[in-house]
């Protein structure tokens, strides 16, 4: 018999939202755009604010940094250890929990609420380091265009893994995929320097484009500063593999929620298990192109009632996607993320499932009742209904600051369609059915 | 017998720490007088005083129940060590209990239960005045010996030989853990007509789920003295099998049992095949009638923490055959111990006859239809049909599930971790109570097919 869990990792599945709730949360996300439309105010103001002050006690943090990243990059050799070399068993390796809550969810909701810590605490960081004094300065060299889209395309393969692959979550897969895509971040590193890492590591794209809207953020020379939440977004210079990777995962999240609904339990039925992946990752492949499509067509919309072009309403409006993929992410993976973050401490004390228990807490249980079922449905409700005055309320900054106040009415209008669409959906998926 | 299925039901009772000690008192009220009558009555009534066969705790032992045939006493010469001072007239176990003759040194029992913290009970119970003579059980009775029977809340689980019995858990509430003194006969011993034994009430908190062991060993120490263990099965002569084990240079620590590993102490772990029975804290354990043909009796020795201990790599362990004849029909049971099992005909234990069996079968229904929610599932040819899709559960109420398949296979309830193993043969038949909010899936774990989700708010 098989022994691995065959549906991810997390034991217990999010109740579907009450319809009422729904309801409410519908309204409230188109009532409040409508308000937007009218009552925002008419100058750009986010731009402004988004430089922030010095955070102070900034240079104190110095040294708990450099602990973060040494425990960080301790973790990842464990993890990669775990993967490759520990039991084959999402429910006794450290591996599968590490990567798909504690990492791919726990580290992007601190990024958007307290700042980016990734530069901080990426083992690829240390690695490139060691590649900079393994290779000795070096001028500047020329990133062929393809390699600079590595981040969404990893994003399609890590969710892929994640929730495409019959066995995704096996520890021994997720050691190799892991293996793999060090030595691709490697690779990248040491023919186009630390610039090309922090664009093209999928987790440091996305950690950066979410700790934008957080109130930490590091100003050019790497300085802290403190700052309003959102404010970083006003100044977040998009490239188009940035928008990819924010569309990427909000596909990936979205698909995520169609799957465990009845709808898609229904749809992706099969005994046929790479029969079912196929379906499965077109199923993911559809997700996001869905949501890009959207996304393109209300820039398009949005550049032609303005008269400019279509890659730059791109660049303008990708920004205020950002905290509706934090919204989606809270009211997504909130209770797997309490959950499972118990159980990546509990695994700690045994990470390989070889038996030992270091800490003591090798047989401890997760206290589901942490937090309440109810509390969870609120947060889920208010994440996505914050994420979407979040959007409209960057969008709407940013088209006044691009356009006059009657252009800029306009080129907002598809746009609020689309986040409308957007939260909608999103809190469909939650009702569950 | 719905107490067997409620014990494994409630396979990840969390445990109040404290311990709870019963009255001093070896004599029992009226009442308990009366059950405890009722459960060595024999005959007509066999069925009833029958548990079902098997229970799970949370550690994922199997804790085989049984009840003794009172009408299968022929004798049986061969392996069992015989006293011949034992041999006394007369006494056989028929119809109640049987007065402690006057004039000898009054019997009594004091049974104390303290919490697992891995869930379950340790009981101790402290016979006085009165030698356990597992040799002898099944014979005829002999005065100042004999055996103790073991009783949660009035219902009977079965013999014990050791002072430390483990006791899975029970489920939230309060439990009653009786233990009676009983005659070589199983004739429970009576003052002035009062059963002697010695109640303890336990009260054990909510459930949270089961866990799973860890794989491994515990590799003794290159410089402790090395650890043995030799193993002796006898048939009993009434029902089951009697299994002697007996380890050398390692302690059995009952109150030890989930802390800690210390070298040279610990207990054992007893296998019936591939199938983890109990733990021993004890060198006797009364097994209950397996299946037809061959199996194999297995006892490995136990650090604290449950691993299995080691030298050099190997597990240290002795292994006897038995045959069995005459025995329980194969039945699927629940298996908690969260590693695959694909076994199909299961040596749960079980006990008399093919009619007990039945009724056991039967008790396991009537604990599933009385249950809150009930779902029924039947997989043929890999589709699943019957009460498939999202069912809505109310916190704390209780959960029947009873899945009917073509293949062998394993079930599943995430989050609550409740196992239970099916196969062509016998359909799994569970319950538990639904005390976790949430969205939570019932899956056959080796094939990964969804069978139904439980939605409990």
């Amino acid at each position: 018999m098989i022994p691995i869990i065959a549906h991810g990792v997390g034991s217990r599945g999010d109740l579907p939202l009450p319809l009422w709730q729904f309801a409410w949360a519908a309204v409230a996300a188109l009532a409040i755009s409508f308000v937007a439309l009218g009552a925002l105010w008419t100058q750009p103001r986010l731009a402004a604010l988004a430089d922030g002050r010095p955070l102070p006690g900034a240079a104190a943090l110095k040294p708990v940094g450099w602990l973060l990243g040494a425990i960080s990059f301790a973790l990842f050799v464990l993890v990669l250890g775990a993967g490759l070399f520990g039991e084959d068993r999402a429910d006794q390796n450290i591996a599968p929990v590490a990567v798909y809550v504690v990492l791919w969810v726990g580290v992007a909701i601190a990024a958007a609420l307290v700042g980016d810590i990734w530069p901080t605490i990426s083992p690829f960081e240390w690695i490139a380091s060691g590649i900079e004094k393994a290779r000795g300065a070096r001028a500047a060299v020329d990133i062929p265009s393809w390699a600079s889209w590595t981040a969404p395309f990893m994003g399609v393969m890590f969710l892929t893994l994640e929730l495409v692959h019959p066995v995704g979550e096996s520890p021994r897969l997720i050691g190799i995929a892991a293996t793999i895509y060090t030595a691709v971040m490697v690779t990248g590193t040491w023919l186009w320097g630390r610039g090309w890492l922090r664009s093209n590591d999928l987790f440091a794209a996305l950690f950066a484009l979410l700790g934008a809207m957080a109130p930490i953020g590091r100003d050019e020379t790497g300085s802290l500063r403190l700052r309003l939440p959102l404010v970083g977004l006003a100044s977040l210079v998009m490239t188009p593999a940035m928008t990819a990777v924010l569309l990427v995962v909000l596909g990936g999240t979205t698909f995520d929620g169609f799957s465990e609904s009845e709808v898609g339990r229904g749809l992706f039925d099969g005994s046929d298990k790479w029969g079912l992946a196929s379906f499965k990752f077109v199923g993911l492949l559809v997700s996001i192109v869905v949501i890009a499509a959207l996304f393109l067509i209300a820039t398009r919309f949005s550049a032609s009632s303005t008269g400019t072009s279509w890659s730059s309403a791109i660049a303008d409006f990708a920004p205020s996607l950002v905290p509706i993929a934090f919204g989606y992410t809270v009211a997504h993976y909130a209770q797997l993320l309490i959950d499972e973050t118990q159980t990546f401490t509990f695994r700690l004390s045994d990470p390989f499932g070889f038996g030992w228990d270091l800490f003591g807490m090798a047989g401890n249980r997760i206290n589901f009742n942490l937090v309440s079922v109810d509390a969870i449905a609120w947060l889920q409700v208010v994440g996505i209904v914050l994420g979407h005055v979040a959007a409209v309320v960057v969008a709407h900054d940013r088209a006044i600051e691009r356009f006059d106040s009657q252009n800029a009415t306009r080129s907002q209008l598809a746009m609020l369609f689309v986040m409308v669409v957007y939260s909608v959906l999103g809190l469909w998926l939650l009702l569950n059915a | 017998m719905c107490a067997a299925l409620a014990l494994f039901a409630a396979a990840c009772g969390s445990s109040t720490t404290d311990i709870a000690t019963g009255t001093t008192d070896a004599v029992a009220d009226a009442g308990e007088t009366a059950d405890a009558a009722m459960a060595v009555d024999e005959d007509a009534d066999a069925g009833e005083t029958a548990d079902a066969a098997m229970a799970m705790d949370d550690d994922g032992d199997a804790m085989a129940m049984d009840d003794e045939d009172p009408d299968a006493m022929a004798m049986d010469d061969d392996g069992m060590a015989m006293d011949d001072d034992a041999m006394h007239d007369g006494k056989h176990g028929h119809g109640g209990p049987m007065e402690v003759a006057e004039g000898l040194p009054t019997p009594s029992v004091t049974v104390e239960a303290t919490a697992d913290p891995r869930g379950g009970w340790i009981v101790h119970a402290m016979p006085t005045n009165h030698r356990i003579a597992p040799e002898n059980a099944s014979t005829d009775a002999v005065d100042g010996e004999g055996h103790m029977h073991l009783f949660v809340d009035g219902e009977r689980i079965g013999r014990i030989y050791n002072e430390w019995v483990q006791v899975p858990a029970l489920g939230e509430g309060t439990h009653e853990i009786t233990v009676e003194l009983s005659a070589n006969n199983h004739s429970a011993l009576a003052i002035d007509g009062e059963v002697i034994n010695d109640t303890v009430t336990v009260e054990e908190g909510a459930a949270e789920g089961g866990h799973h062991h860890g794989d491994g060993t515990y590799e003794v120490a290159a410089d402790a003295p090395t650890p043995s263990v030799s193993i002796e099965v006898f048939e009993d002569p009434k029902s089951g099998w009697n299994v002697h084990a007996v380890p050398t240079n390692h302690e059995l620590n009952a109150l030890a049992a989930s802390t800690d590993a210390v070298e040279g102490e610990g207990h054992m772990h007893l296998y019936v095949g591939d199938t983890r029975i109990t733990r021993l804290y004890g060198e006797w354990y009364h097994l209950a009638d397996q299946t037809d043909g061959d199996h194999t009796i297995r006892v490995e020795l136990s650090a604290n923490n449950h691993l299995p201990l080691s030298v050099d790599g190997a597990i240290v362990e002795a292994s006897t055959t038995i045959t069995q004849v005459d025995g329980v029909e194969a039945m699927a049971m629940s298996d908690d111990d969260g590693h695959g099992d694909d076994d199909g005909g299961h040596d749960d234990g079980g006990h008399g006859d093919h009619g007990d069996a039945e009724m056991a079968e039967m008790a396991d229904m009537s604990a599933i239809e009385g249950a809150d929610t009930v779902i029924s599932l039947a997989v043929a040819d890999g589709a699943v049909s019957g009460d498939t899709g999202r069912v809505d559960v109310e916190l704390g109420s209780t959960v029947g599930i009873v899945v009917d398949a073509d293949i062998t296979e394993q079930i599943h309830v995430h989050g609550y971790d409740v196992f239970a193993d099916v196969n062509a043969d016998q359909d799994a038949m569970f319950t538990f109570t639904a005390d976790i909010p949430g969205l939570f899936e019932v899956e056959l774990e080796g094939a990964g097919t969804l069978l139904v989700e439980l939605a409990v708010r």
